[in-house]
């Protein structure tokens, strides 16, 4: 009897424990790595020839495409998709007015849903003409509808992502008629084609419904030619190809489904493409350079390299502390060695760019020289300032890569002029609320050039000023609103080339580091991922050869 | 219980003897071989990265086990790393014997709602894990060596508190105890003087088995960049910041593991001969 | 039995509260607002201000605990700022994948202790008994992550036989369990072997002897009765702080469970998901602990459950 309550108990704590189990027979067919041996042929990666190759083996398998990015989704509200996974994700679903090459203002456009666009004398007033005969995946028809109820969202809500990073003077939204929208904006701002790239539209019977729910739902409808089918957190998107997509003459992927796979351990997702178990690696700010040698001898991936507008830099505190005088900005300038930080901390992915106004941003400036490595001259300026010694601390996040190798190498050098500096690697949260508060000299971080414009970059953290530079400086400021607020290209390319030689003048309130090349790892037999020179990705078009 | 028997068992157990000697022989080293190389652990020297060991090709003069990803020599890291990683184990585990030895001999001693509030106390900390604890604490707190110190020896005492209560519990019904306080001796004289030295035994196993302890759960802290904040090396963030590199540049992460793997394994065998050797229910 | 039930569901209950008030104030001292968070940096102050009112967050400490602890006391978590879903669901989809983990690393420890512990006890001093005690000291010594990066890179990248990451076939338990499995295994060894020579010199063990029962009936049939049950008390403790342990495996290995989500939910200041992973966990532990120690007194008479 004892024996037999025993054993009912063991079973207890085991059958707790396999209730998840059951579930598992049937997601195990579905979760579709490549490298398993189901019924998924023609896309085992190691084989790729083989396996397309023989016409019998793909038929009535469905063809798989498995693609590796290194952050982790956490939101599919396509308005509010913050990080690279979830803008990743929105894109394969739903689709924008307009698509752009990410080159910034000057890049070239071209037309997605909508099929014209005009914009009136104030610069204010965008009318956009729609394509017509599209539907969303749920079957509702595409129109101006769906258009108004995306940007009265956005004007209702600024705090979604898509409105405080995009459109920070969004004022309304009005049809017109049934294919035709205006949108109205507060000022004139420069980039608001840009804006429009980014803004994804939401079917608006669906929303009316469920509003926001509609998406933590998983009900995603957009008008993409790929169909969500389910997130699995942590673990993976799944795709489906959407059959009925409306411009499928000029893509029609030979992939029948996709899958998004979130891994965050870099030598893990790379053990993985190695094996085959994705087809392609995407991280955000390209392969560790320490790393890519592992791909040696293999023909059958390529590895792609972007010189992207990624960059990293150091932000003053130009309000308190030693970093509001400015010799002492300018000893920290010319005390650092950027090029033998990018040549050997960076592996050579990386240069040094002579502002925030790099060389993928329309306005740059080759004339203007970088602050060359001069430890004299830092000690000249570092005795003319009124530095009195106290220990600054290099602010860094564990979220950064060679976050902590960088601070290292930048602590030593700034010590040999005569800082006293040390360095602290805080949590990402950490980071975050330090900056936020001001509570810092000098911090350390990464940004990038949002569709290869710096509108986002000057709107929040120059004249927005979230991380507290606190610098009054009115030039610059009226810079700024230039480059925000001119709409005519080449007025705007002069004014970026001027903020560009002030900030350099000044050496506030940033001091930029490194611009990146970054490196992705893509089979040879898959196409179409988009790798742009912002350093973003999409992967809406992928296809095979 | 008798020296002599002691000293018998301790010759005669392979475990005591093996741990003995490997723990003797790394602390020697660690304080001895830094006398020998003239590298700075803590020094970067770019130009240098990712240097091959050259082993003893060049005597102390070269980087024996290599540089690592800044170019510092990782030898000397190692050496620094362990003291450090060595000591954090050391203090850890005498914090956590005095607090759980003191806590569990009130709980012990006087038993009912002292005994339930400081029993309760452990359950709480027993049922939230170790690595979650201190990955809260280390956010709220920051990072910092003495904050590792903190959520390490924090995390730990319980085992003692219980091992102590348990054993103060069987103690005090003893007839000298009764003796003891019949005579008017203060509860903490009886406590102290008459049954702590019963539990001292079982406190000793458990403290030698728990500086290896000490020194795993420090790397996985150092893993979830919890551990010690750079640029001081410790084999757990030597391991953790060397994984990365392991394919290419196997040494950075395979060097610190294998040190840290002797110096635990050097822990356990001294734990377990200990045992063996101290085991009061032994005749022989 | 039924009143020891009772009570320890009685202590449970509380060590449960104050875990939860732990819980609640440990993540609200950490540096970082949710708000500010989930915004993102373009977000101006009145804005973070809306979104804190919008949480929750503007109202007085004990009302915000209360109004948590009310919503678990119905059965709602929460909702995670984060992820914006249900805490509980966020939960229901990653706790099948952490319990799948927990229930193969328990299997692989158990199969390899029993045979290893048992057998090495009762042949103490012979070369098997050193075997075992050195697989199970080696066991011991080697850091998580060291194991886990180690078998990432020889079964994975060299000889390629298992996959490295993710979870689906059968495949992608291997790795993972192998690293959570063997400290377990190596554990439960030691702690079986002593359990196992400390009962064979137990009296009633004597008198088995003196009765002339054969030694192997011995010790499969009553010493191994005994020297079970520590390893089962032990099996039970990490099984009861499994979510812990398994941070730093699916880390690595990329294994959406729990343990990952705690991670990701500490760094996000996703408030009512830790709170909640960190009741989830206590009582897990609890509950595991409760099992273990009725199944010991139901296997071991004289452990009198009091």
């Amino acid at each position: 009897m004892k024996k037999l309550i025993c054993l009912l108990l063991a079973m207890l704590i085991m059958a707790s424990m396999l209730v998840g189990c059951g579930g598992n027979s049937s997601s195990d067919k579905t979760d579709g790595w490549s490298g398993e041996p189901a019924a998924d042929a023609g896309t085992d990666a190691k084989e790729p020839a083989a396996e397309t190759g023989g016409e019998g083996g793909s038929e009535g398998g469905s063809k798989v495409v498995s693609i590796a990015i290194s952050e982790n989704l956490f939101d599919l509200d396509p308005l509010n998709s913050n990080s690279m996974p979830a803008r990743v994700n929105t894109f394969n679903v739903y689709e924008p007015l307009m698509e752009f090459d990410h080159k910034g203002t000057s890049g070239e456009f071209t037309y997605c849903l909508a099929t014209e666009h005009s914009v009136d004398d104030t610069g204010c007033v965008w009318t956009f003409k729609l394509r017509e005969g599209v539907k969303f995946h749920n079957g509702e028809d595409f129109n101006a509808d769906d258009v108004v109820c995306t940007f009265q969202r956005l004007v209702d809500d600024p705090s979604l992502s898509c409105a405080n990073q995009f459109w920070p003077y969004l004022e309304s939204v009005e049809k017109i008629d049934d294919y035709t929208v205006s949108i109205k904006t507060s000022q004139p701002y420069a980039a608001t084609l840009i804006s429009v790239c980014y803004t994804p539209i939401i079917p608006n019977e669906a929303y009316a419904e469920l509003g926001a729910d509609l998406f933590i739902n998983g009900a995603m409808y957009g008008t993409g030619p790929w169909i969500f089918d389910e997130w699995v957190d942590g673990a993976y998107t799944h795709y489906y190809k959407n059959p009925d997509y409306w411009n499928k003459e000029n893509y029609d992927p030979y992939y029948d489904e996709m899958y998004t796979r979130y891994i965050l351990e870099s030598s893990s997702a790379l053990a993985a493409h190695l094996s085959g178990e994705v087809d392609a690696y995407v991280p955000a700010n390209g392969i560790d350079t320490g790393l890519l040698s592992q791909y040696e001898g293999r023909d059958d991936i390529t590895l792609t390299s972007i010189d992207t507008g990624t960059f990293n830099y150091f932000g003053f505190n130009c309000a308190n502390g030693a970093f509001a005088d400015i010799n002492c900005r300018m000893a920290f300038e010319y005390a650092l060695d950027r090029q033998l930080i990018c040549d050997t901390i960076y592996g050579g992915a990386a240069k040094v760019p002579n502002s925030v106004v790099m060389d993928c941003v329309p306005g740059y400036d080759p004339t203007l020289e970088p602050y060359e490595y001069d430890p004299e001259l830092a000690k000249e300026y570092l005795a003319k300032s009124s530095y009195d010694g106290h220990e600054i601390v290099l602010y860094s996040s564990t979220g950064l890569n060679l976050s902590e190798e960088a601070m290292l190498a930048c602590s030593e050098m700034l010590n040999a002029v005569g800082f006293n500096t040390s360095v602290s690697i805080v949590e990402g949260a950490t980071f975050t609320t330090i900056r936020k508060e001001g509570n810092y000299e000098v911090f350390y971080i990464n940004d990038m050039t949002v569709g290869g414009d710096i509108s986002k970059y000057i709107a929040q953290k120059i004249t927005g000023d979230s991380h507290k530079h606190g610098l009054k400086d009115e030039k610059l400021m009226e810079l700024a609103t230039g480059i925000l607020l001119t709409i005519d290209p080449d007025e705007r390319a002069e004014i970026s080339k001027e903020y560009a030689r002030y900030t350099r003048e000044i050496a506030a309130p940033h001091s930029i580091m490194a611009q990146f090349n970054c490196t992705y790892a893509i089979d040879n037999d898959v196409t179409g991922i988009d790798l742009w020179t912002d350093g973003t990705y999409g992967f809406k078009y992928v296809d095979h050869v | 219980m008798n020296r002599k028997i002691i000293a018998q068992r301790m010759r005669k157990n392979p475990f005591f003897i093996v741990g003995t000697i490997t723990c003797t022989v790394i602390i020697v080293c660690l304080f001895v071989i830094p006398y020998f190389i003239p590298f700075d652990a803590q020094a970067n020297s770019l130009t240098e990265m990712f240097g091959k060991p050259d082993w003893f090709s060049k005597g102390f003069e070269g980087h024996i086990f290599g540089t690592d990803q800044m170019g510092r020599d990782i030898l000397a890291r190692l050496l620094l790393g362990g003291k450090i990683s060595l000591a954090i184990a050391f203090v850890v585990v005498f914090i956590q014997v005095v607090v759980g030895t003191v806590l569990g001999l009130i709980a012990g001693y006087f038993g009912g709602i002292v005994d339930s509030i400081i029993m309760r106390t452990c359950d709480v900390v027993l049922s939230i894990p170790n690595l979650v604890l201190a990955l809260a604490i280390m956010a709220v707190l920051g990072t910092s060596v003495v904050n590792l110190v903190a959520v390490l020896s924090f995390s730990g005492w319980v085992q003692f508190c219980k091992l102590t209560r348990n054993n103060v519990k069987v103690a005090s019904n003893m007839e000298y105890v009764h003796a003891s306080q019949a005579l008017g001796s203060g509860s903490a004289r009886v406590m102290f003087r008459q049954i702590f030295p019963n539990v001292t035994t079982h406190i000793i196993i458990l403290a030698s088995q728990r500086i290896g302890w000490v020194i795993l759960l420090e790397s996985s802290l150092s893993f979830l960049s919890l551990g010690i904040p750079a640029p001081t090396p410790s084999w757990g963030n030597m391991i953790a910041n060397g994984r990365e590199y392991l394919t290419l540049y196997p040494w950075i992460a395979l060097v610190p593991g294998v040190a840290l793997m002797f110096v635990v394994l050097g822990f356990n065998f001294l734990g377990d001969g200990l045992r063996d050797v101290l085991d009061p229910k032994r005749t022989s | 039995m039924g009143n020891y039930i009772l009570r320890r569901i009685g202590q449970t209950l509380i060590v449960l509260v104050c875990v939860s008030l732990v819980a609640f104030f440990l993540i609200r001292l950490a540096p970082g607002s949710p708000a500010v968070l989930l915004l993102g940096d373009g977000a101006t102050d009145e804005q973070i201000a809306a979104k804190e009112a919008e949480l929750g967050l503007d109202k007085p400490l004990y009302v915000q605990y209360f109004r948590y602890i009310a919503g678990v006391f119905r059965g709602d978590l929460g909702m995670s700022t984060q992820y914006r879903m249900p805490v509980s669901d966020l939960i229901a989809n990653r706790l099948p994948n952490t319990l799948r983990l927990a229930f193969f690393t328990v299997l692989l420890g158990l199969a390899l202790c029993i045979p290893l512990g048992i057998v090495a006890g009762s042949h103490r001093g012979t070369a098997i008994d050193f075997f075992a005690m050195f697989f199970a000291l080696l066991g011991q010594s080697m850091a998580t992550i060291w194991i886990a990066v180690l078998n990432v890179y020889v079964f994975s990248v060299v000889l390629g036989w298992l996959p490295a990451v993710g979870t689906g076939t059968w495949a992608h338990y291997v790795l993972p369990v192998v690293t959570l499995g063997y400290p377990l295994a190596a554990e439960t060894t030691r702690i079986g072997r002593s359990g196992m020579i400390d009962t064979l010199n137990e009296d009633f063990i004597t008198a088995t002897h003196a009765k002339g029962i054969r030694p192997s009936v011995v010790h499969w049939k009553y010493a191994f009765k005994n020297a079970v049950c520590p390893v089962i008390t032990l099996v039970g403790m990490r099984l009861g702080a499994f979510l812990a342990g398994a941070i730093v495996v699916e880390s690595i290995y990329s294994w959406p469970g729990i343990g990952q989500l705690l991670k990701t939910s500490v760094g996000n200041r996703d408030y009512q998901l830790v709170q909640s992973l960190l009741l989830l966990s206590a009582f897990l532990f609890a509950l595991v602990n409760l099992l273990v120690d009725i199944i010991n007194s139901l296997i071991d008479p004289r452990i009198v459950l009091e």
